[in-house]
């Protein structure tokens, strides 16, 4: 069994053979004009393929870029795709249940036939949902080995195999994209809202990397970060993180490689929440405009040091944090304050100078332990030794998964709900399905250079 | 012998082959049109294959700085 690299520089070399030929074909001294016209032919196609070889990775990165700046992912496609089926399956077992009610109870069987066209249209839903799942797998898992096998095809001499080929870069390029953005083009044809409170629709949805990071760009491992939107004057909370080790968030009922899913279409408030204090997160608010990226890094400007052990250093005025090992010394340029807080025995051996000492409590979630508060003056020093290896168990974090939280079936209650749910679930699954056949039809016919292969699709 | 030393292989026999094949149409093609004869027909067919032949010879010359040129403007437009 060879890698899928192999196959790929036996594409390079089938496309270089396609090349050799055609001159090969000039150079033969039979002056047969239908057998000659093969050579230019020839050249075209093994200088396309060859090309075609070498841009497929930038162009498949390219789509997957584009797919995320326009809101697309492939978490917004799972969440959509697992709201179908469960609605579709919760449905069909409805209509399941009433149909036996009804066979049971005289004079009403007749109602069955109202249930009729509802358990025909579920049946299809399902069927149209497998299929998706498969074109899913396909796309999402065996994409790559399929792309490098049309190109295999694609490059073989004489155009023998270069329609399928064709058919296949297309068909994973075009539902590369396609998938990834059908849940965003389902939201804005239809007028679907899932709740009447906060609208998810209207706050839109989108996944990114988020990083955290302290006044000097270091992680802040082990946060608790909190998402708020503005309603009226009021802060609503709609998602609650927790930073890792290296300071990126995530959601752990719901985790995608360290995406974590956001409204998009508001300002949101972050704050970071660690030893029980609040820090404001930079920048605030966070526009909609700044996630044309998937990364987003926050930072909090008052926090000077953070360690795993939840030992954070911070301040009201400038000061300087500077650590050598796990020694951790602080400097002061002007007035102010400077607060240490620490898990009971994670740091230790505290030495101060120009500056006073007052020493609290502090309870967050389970964990306890003291903070230790400097009022500073110019050039005061403090220093102490944070316990590298102190770990810290029983923190309980509490999560809120933006997209599990306000996007599921039990919230789906709205006026027009059959209506949404037929526009949402059925018909414009099946009109965008149908686009995007034709669109691969399309693109086969551009890159196989003939016409392509007519698709069945029902 | 697997499939991709067999496709290279080939490749490199088939260039072979092309340079030997340009040289013998290219003097097939000049001795058609300085033939002696006065047919027409025979000296536009030796011009067609001094003509095939030099395309011939052109895009063995270049083919693989044309190739290495690809490579260049993808990754010049890339990035990479």
């Amino acid at each position: 069994m060879h890698s899928s690299n192999y196959y790929y520089l036996l594409a390079v070399n089938l496309s270089l053979l396609s090349f050799y030929l055609g001159v090969l074909i000039y150079a033969i001294p039979i002056p047969l004009k239908g057998f000659k016209r093969w050579g230019p032919t020839l050249i075209k196609d093994g200088l396309l393929s060859f090309t075609l070889l070498i841009t497929l990775p930038y162009v498949l990165k390219f789509i997957n870029d584009v797919a995320s700046s326009l809101g697309g992912s492939w978490s917004y496609f799972n969440l959509w795709f697992s709201g179908s089926l469960t609605f579709a399956l919760s449905g069909k077992a409805i209509v399941l249940t009433l149909s036996s009610i009804f066979s049971k109870v005289p004079l009403l069987s007749s109602a069955r036939s109202i249930i009729t066209p509802i358990n025909e249209a579920l049946n299809l839903d399902i069927i149209f949902l497998g299929g998706i799942w498969a074109i899913y797998y396909m796309v999402k898992v065996l994409g790559h080995s399929l792309l490098i096998f049309g190109i295999l095809l694609y490059s073989v001499p004489f155009r023998i195999s270069r329609d399928a080929g064709a058919w296949f870069i297309s068909f994973i390029l075009v539902f590369t994209i396609g998938l990834q953005l059908m849940p965003v083009f389902l939201s804005a044809s239809t007028s679907y809202t899932y709740s009447a409170s906060t609208s998810p629709m209207s706050l839109g949805l989108r996944y990114a990397s988020v990083k955290v990071e302290n006044a000097y760009s270091k992680p802040v491992p082990g946060s608790l970060v909190l998402f708020f939107i503005k309603r009226g004057n009021a802060f609503v909370e709609v998602s609650a993180y927790r930073a890792n080790g290296n300071g990126f968030l995530y959601s752990p009922g719901y985790n995608y490689s360290d995406l974590v899913s956001l409204p998009s279409n508001v300002p949101l408030y972050a704050y970071l929440e660690e030893d029980g204090v609040a820090f404001k997160l930079y920048p605030y608010p966070i526009e909609p405009s700044s996630f044309n990226s998937t990364s987003l890094k926050l930072v909090a400007e008052n926090l000077f040091y953070s360690s795993k052990g939840y030992t954070i250093v911070f301040s009201n005025s400038k000061v300087n944090v500077s650590e050598s090992n796990d020694n951790v010394s602080i400097t002061a340029y002007s007035s102010g304050y400077v607060d240490v807080r620490f898990v009971d025995g994670c740091a230790q051996s505290f030495s101060y100078k120009n500056a006073t000492l007052r020493e609290t409590h502090w309870h967050w979630d389970n964990l306890q332990g003291s903070s230790y508060n400097f009022t500073l003056s110019k050039g005061s020093r403090i220093s102490f030794i944070s316990e590298g290896s102190c770990s810290v168990r029983g923190f309980k974090a509490r999560y809120v998964d933006y997209a599990m939280n306000f996007i599921k079936l039990p919230s789906l209650i709205s006026p027009s709900l059959l209506k949404d749910i037929i526009l949402y679930y059925l018909t414009f699954p099946f009109l965008y399905f149908s686009l995007l056949i034709s669109i691969t039809y399309g693109l086969s016919r551009l890159i196989g250079g003939r016409r392509g292969i007519v698709p069945r699709v029902l | 012998m697997d499939i991709l030393s067999f496709v290279q292989q080939v490749t490199e026999r088939i260039t072979a082959l092309a340079w030997a094949l340009f040289l013998l149409t290219w003097s097939i093609g000049w001795t058609l049109r300085g033939a002696p004869l006065p047919i027409s027909r025979l000296k536009r067919i030796g011009s067609g294959l001094i003509e095939d032949s030099v395309w011939a010879a052109f895009w063995l010359a270049i083919g693989s700085s044309l190739f290495s040129f690809i490579v260049y403007i993808v990754k010049m437009i890339t990035g990479g």
